[in-house]
């Protein structure tokens, strides 16, 4: 994967064309051959025609020729034969190469160009449609390239080759060739507009109707618990019988191009053969029975490999449409920007923010506005306030997924935006509400990310996780997988696998952002034990609804509407008496009086 | 995306009778996906008439292709031995080749229409059997398979056998006749050379032989390849906030990259040999192709057998012919193996026997909501352990009953069994006094109304998921159940009020005004039994008093089961219930569950003190 950042360089959705050749010419020797090769490969198609055209001349004109000229033409016809394996063999080689790395190449330039991307492209693009453009756009680009040796390098060979051999063998029929270009050009303009329009409102229907499957599946539970299948039934019938017209339409345009096409140039191969029979019968021009077959065979090729460059075209179109869809990942200027920014050694953990606003693109009320705050090393502080007060945004300025609009956030005294922030994280560990576990083995997942962790380390981190017991119970302990088709584990396991992974990763700072709100009482004590191993020392930010559980942080922030609107110890707000204490007291009874 | 109900009217009336044409429970019935042809003709001959039309016009419009080799041989002799013929026989058999030209065009458009009816509505009909299908199966099918697969099953899979269908008419149909065509006319002319056919069988065998292992080898190993790869790249966007945070972007590209080396490596095999028989099969029959001319030829010059230079055209093009037919099927193959395994990846869910056995059984009209649990007993399929354990509980109608219990303990179960999404595997539910297992479950969900953790919006306006499955909703009744719910306010601030989209590109709502619009969509439907599962617990705490005060209103006189973590939240049920590993361990009102001072008591208190105790 050597020419990855050439990819992104030559990248422009605009000139399709140009970016295709640009990435499948990266190989440069490989592609060369392979085009070489197929000329070389596919001589026999355009030999054994004239060929043909000898022997029949030599049948017809008997007293002529000689029986050795059919031997010396059998000879001809199979020595061009024998070349083809070779040369065919040499050509899958290297167009198989140049292939097959630029595939690799370009879903590997994706990748990394995800992996760079800002935290707020995944807020607006959902992961089905990432997904898409790394997996089938990249192979339809792939499946219109090989088309395109086949059907473009092909016909255009055959093209080649049928007017050169006219132009040697009958100059005059030339003439017949320039023939088929108004019919050509005049059903292209006929019903072009038509086909494309048809193909158009056909993919719309699709896709709408491909949406409207995917939410119908994700509506089941809900659709079951309403006893309403029959109108989702009913909705879906409705998609599917306009793709089914609109199907319909498409089949019937594309059969009368294709039917009129067809005839058009049959009847052209037919006036072709006429022409040349006649002329031959009355020789009119020096031309035998060989040149008649000849000619005829030019015409079919003509056909066919005009048609072959017609019937390109929607591939072609399909081709560019993934190449621009892939484009919205390489070309997306929303990049974070760490390169060449020296990395950070050594961190303490110190946290400021100074006069810190944050506007999310395209809001225009501030989620954090002129927020201050000095965090000192190892220290703990809780955050709360209702959804939308700037929790969230929060964390994840501190993890520089967001940057600030105005003012700045330091970390040791360094400001955020002069560092390369993955020479922080490295020293971060996030646990959240909802932890994501990857297809692996447990220990896979807890050793994410990190290097040369002895056994007895990862043991210790599973014990001070309060992980150590439910694990050895797994049917193969550490190496038991999870995922999809693995064990399934509680919220309560999970995060305990999410502690264990933050615990050896020996984070300086620690963001623990509503770790234990979806668990049960039980659950979230065996957590909430674990958890407090793991802050001891570290400067840790805490995200809670439950105000209950952040009663010993160093500092309670109450954040309202992106501003710091009380902070203090939790005993200092609660004898304050304002916000904080009556939310406090509002959760501690319940939300309600009642009457036991 | 439309997700407007549809109105009533010609519009659908059309629908009805259209896919009344393709009877849909037909092709449940008659999907085998051990007999996947069988199957396939049995779906796209639901439509005879249009398939037969279909196939009888193919033949017919390919007459040209047929009429062409013999004119061309004619006007070849016409023109070597000048003396015996006139012009006139080029003229003559030019019009004929003329006549079935201009004829095409009819016979092809007869062809195209009628294939593209029985194709259609084939396509249409299996993709609504589908799903169809999928709002019967029991929800127990879900949690085995992801909606990613279900996904690619009804889109993906359906899109491969239409593709395949039509390429057997142009591969299959088509080469079939070239062969027929060719075999016939040959016989006429010269059938000495009917012999020379025979000899491209032994190489198409040893093609087929030779192609069947290893190729289907080297692409079983790209497929598997190609599909590591993929699930590889998903797993990596999932966890790119992840990677981000743990600055471990580097590891993860190198692990992609790994993978894409590999079907690389994989593909230029896979790529080889796929080009190595190509190319050994296109060689063979070329060099068959070129006997047919010499050989025919040398008989001609030798006059072995009577033939005229145009005889020796005619063999040789349909050799062509035979041998590009014949290429063409065995290229079909791997086609045939895909449309294969998609009708047979279709039968996961058309062949499922995990459906709601429901048809047949008494609807019934109203309920009151008492509901009784009679010695049940649940496993879940391949569990030994059971989930629910002799479970005995009469619930009065309008009353509130909660569970509680550690995750694991069953509450989720129960009110999975309440639904009949499961079913008893000892012991019976009853409802109003009625065997659950003997009524149309989908008739007593009509009375139920479910408000879980999670609300499931949908793309379409805030109206139409509030009226979700409801009709004949006056707005008078829609704006009181919106106060109600305590959702007018927030809804009358958004840009176009109850018209405003929600979904991926609509407007995004908080935790709590989703739930709201939940409550709402309860109570339009005036439901008997209420199912709150949850509903609460991921909101904060502002959140929660606002969707709680709706709730309370809701639950007023019918029957409700809550679910809950948060044992504060249930402090007015009328009983609160605690399992334990699917048996009731502690049962009674807040009062009385905390004067016993056991299991629940304990609970409640870690709860309230924090679940730590601190100095």
């Amino acid at each position: 994967m050597h020419q990855i950042d050439l990819i992104e360089n030559h990248f422009s959705s605009e000139k399709p064309a140009r970016t295709l050749w640009a990435i499948y010419t990266q190989n440069k020797k490989a592609m060369l051959t392979a085009i070489v090769f197929y000329y070389l490969k596919t001589s026999p198609v355009y030999v054994l025609p004239f060929i043909f055209a000898d022997i029949v001349t030599i049948l017809a004109d008997r007293y002529h020729h000689s029986i050795h000229e059919l031997w010396r033409d059998a000879i001809i016809g199979l020595a061009t034969i024998a070349i083809n394996p070779p040369f065919h063999v040499i050509y899958i080689r290297s167009s198989s190469i140049a292939c097959r790395e630029a595939e690799a190449a370009l879903r590997s330039a994706v990748c990394r160009r995800l992996q760079m991307l800002t935290i707020a492209f995944y807020r607006h693009k959902s992961s089905g449609a990432i997904q898409s453009k790394t997996l089938r756009d990249v192979e339809t680009i792939d499946q219109m390239v090989r088309g395109l040796f086949d059907g473009g390098l092909g016909a255009l060979g055959s093209l080649i080759v049928a007017i050169a051999g006219t132009a040697v063998k009958a100059p005059a029929f030339l003439f017949f060739f320039l023939l088929t270009i108004p019919p050509s050009l005049f059903l292209r303009q006929l019903l072009g507009k038509k086909l494309r329009d048809a193909n158009r409102l056909f993919r719309d229907e699709f896709e709408t109707m491909s949406a409207s499957i995917m939410s119908m599946i994700d509506m089941i539970p809900v659709a079951r618990a309403h006893a309403v299948e029959e109108v989702e039934i009913e909705k879906i019938d409705h998609n599917l019988n306009n793709v089914r017209r609109a199907g319909e339409t498409v089949d019937l345009r594309n059969g009368i191009f294709g039917s009129l096409a067809w005839s058009l140039f049959t009847v052209l191969n037919l006036a072709g053969y006429i022409a040349a029979g006649y002329v031959c019968y009355k020789r009119i021009l020096p031309i035998n029975a060989g040149t008649v077959v000849l000619i005829g065979g030019f015409f079919g090729q003509i056909s066919g490999s005009v048609q072959g460059l017609i019937n390109l075209i929607p591939n072609l179109t399909k081709g560019f449409e993934a190449v621009r869809s892939v484009g919205e990942i390489i070309e997306s200027p929303d990049i974070e920007f760490d390169r060449g920014k020296p990395a950070l050694n050594n961190v303490q953990g110190r946290i400021t923010f100074e006069n810190v606003d944050f506007i999310y693109p395209a809001s225009d009320e501030p989620a954090i506005a002129g927020l201050n705050l000095d965090v000192s090393a190892g220290s703990t502080v809780a955050f709360v306030g209702p959804s939308g007060s700037g929790k969230s945004t929060l964390m994840g300025l501190i993890l520089g997924f967001n940057r600030p609009t105005h003012g700045r956030i330091l970390v040791d005294g360094k400001d955020m935006s002069a560092i390369d922030m993955r020479s922080f994280r490295e020293n971060v560990a996030v646990v959240s509400q909802e932890t994501i576990l990857f297809q692996g083995t447990v220990r896979e997942n807890i050793l994410y990310g990190t290097k040369n962790v002895g056994e007895n380390e990862l043991k210790q981190a599973l014990k001070d996780a309060n992980a150590f017991d439910f694990i050895g119970r797994l049917p193969d302990g550490l190496n038991t997988m999870l995922g999809e088709r693995g064990a399934r584990l509680s919220g309560g396991q999970k995060q305990r696998i999410a502690i264990a992974r933050a615990i050896i990763r020996e984070p300086r700072v620690l963001i623990l952002d509503e770790a234990t709100s979806a668990l049960d009482v039980e659950a979230e004590f065996v957590v909430q034990e674990a958890l407090d191993r793991l802050m001891k020392g570290r400067t840790t930010f805490i995200v809670a609804h439950r105000l209950s559980t952040i009663r010993n942080a160093g500092l309670i922030v109450l954040l309202d509407s992106g501003k710091i609107s009380e902070m203090g110890t939790h005993t200092e707000l609660l004898e304050q008496d304002k916000a904080f204490a009556g939310m406090y007291h509002l959760q501690i009874s319940g939300g309600r009086t009642y009457a036991i | 995306m439309s997700t407007g109900r549809i109105a009533p009217g010609p519009l659908t009336r059309t629908l009805r009778t259209e896919l009344a044409m393709c009877d849909t429970n037909a092709i449940e019935d008659a999907y085998s996906s051990e007999h996947p042809n069988r199957t396939l003709v049995r779906l796209y001959f639901q439509n005879k008439k249009a398939m037969s039309i279909a196939i009888f016009f193919y033949f017919l419009k390919n007459s040209p292709a047929y009429v062409a080799p013999i004119a061309v041989a004619n006007i070849i002799n016409t023109i070597s031995k000048p003396s015996s013929h006139s012009v006139r026989d080029v003229l003559v058999n030019g019009g004929v080749w003329l006549a079935t030209i201009v004829l095409h065009h009819p016979l092809y458009m007869t062809y195209v229409r009628n294939m593209s009816i029985a194709c259609r509505e084939a396509e249409a009909s299996l993709r609504s059997a589908i799903c169809r299908r999928l709002q019967m199966l029991t929800t127990a099918f879900y949690r085995h398979k992801g909606s990613g697969v279900i996904q690619s099953k009804t889109l993906r899979d359906v899109e491969t056998i239409d593709q395949m269908v039509r390429g057997l008419f142009e591969g299959g149909l088509g080469a079939i006749t070239s062969i027929i065509v060719a075999v016939t006319v040959t016989a006429f002319r010269a059938p000495a050379f009917i012999i020379l056919y025979f000899f491209m069988i032994p190489p198409v065998v040893l093609i087929r032989h030779l192609m069947g292992n290893k190729l289907r080898q080297a692409n079983r190993e790209f497929r598997d390849e190609f599909e590591g790869m993929s699930a590889r790249i998903v797993s990596m966007i999932d966890m790119i906030p992840v990677a981000r945070a743990h600055a471990v972007e580097g590891l993860e590209i190198e692990k992609v990259d790994s993978k894409l080396d590999r079907v690389k490596k994989i593909g230029q095999k896979v790529d080889w040999s796929n080009g190595w028989f190509g190319g050994l099969a296109w060689a063979l029959f070329t060099l068959l192709s070129l006997a047919g001319y010499v050989l025919s030829g040398l008989a001609c010059v030798t006059k072995l057998m009577p033939l005229s230079p145009g005889d020796v055209t005619l063999i040789g093009s349909y050799f062509g012919q035979i041998s590009g037919a014949v290429a063409g099927l065995i290229m079909m193959l791997p086609n045939l193996t895909k449309g294969f395994e998609a009708v047979r990846s279709i039968g996961d869910i058309l062949e499922s026997n995990d459906v709601e056995l429901d048809r047949g059984k008494p609807r019934i009209e109203s309920i009151k909501g008492r509901i009784k649990f009679d010695r049940v007993d649940f496993y879940y399929p391949g569990s030994t352990e059971p989930s629910i354990c002799n479970l005995d509980l009469n619930v009065a109608e309008g009353s509130t009953v909660a569970f509680v219990g550690p995750s694991g303990s069953g509450k989720s179960t129960l009110m999975g069994l309440i639904l009949g999404f499961h079913r008893p595997t000892h012991g019976r539910i009853l409802l109003d006094g009625r065997d659950m297992s003997e009524i149309d479950m989908r008739s007593f969900r009509e009375h139920v109304a479910v408000v879980s953790q999670e609300t499931i919006l949908f793309q379409g306006t805030v109206r139409e998921n509030i009226l979700y499955g409801t009709k004949n909703v006056g707005d008078v009744e829609l704006r009181q159940a919106l106060k109600d719910a305590n959702a007018l306010g927030f809804i009358e601030k958004l840009p176009e009020g109850l018209d405003t989209m929600l979904g991926e590109r609509g407007a995004r709502l908080s935790g709590g005004q989703k739930q709201r619009i939940a409550i709402a969509r309860a109570i339009i439907r005036q439901p008997r039994v209420l199912i709150l599962d949850e509903a609460t617990s991921a909101l904060d705490v502002e959140a929660e008093f606002v969707v709680q005060e709706a709730l309370d209103r809701l639950m007023k006189g019918r029957t409700t089961f809550i679910v809950a973590h948060r044992l504060s939240t249930i402090r007015n049920a009328g009983l609160i219930v605690l399992l334990d590993a699917g048996s009731i361990c502690e049962m009674g009102t807040h009062s009385e569950l905390l004067e016993q001072n056991q299991a629940f008591a304990g609970m409640y208190r870690l709860q309230i003190s924090g679940g730590r105790s601190y100095a």
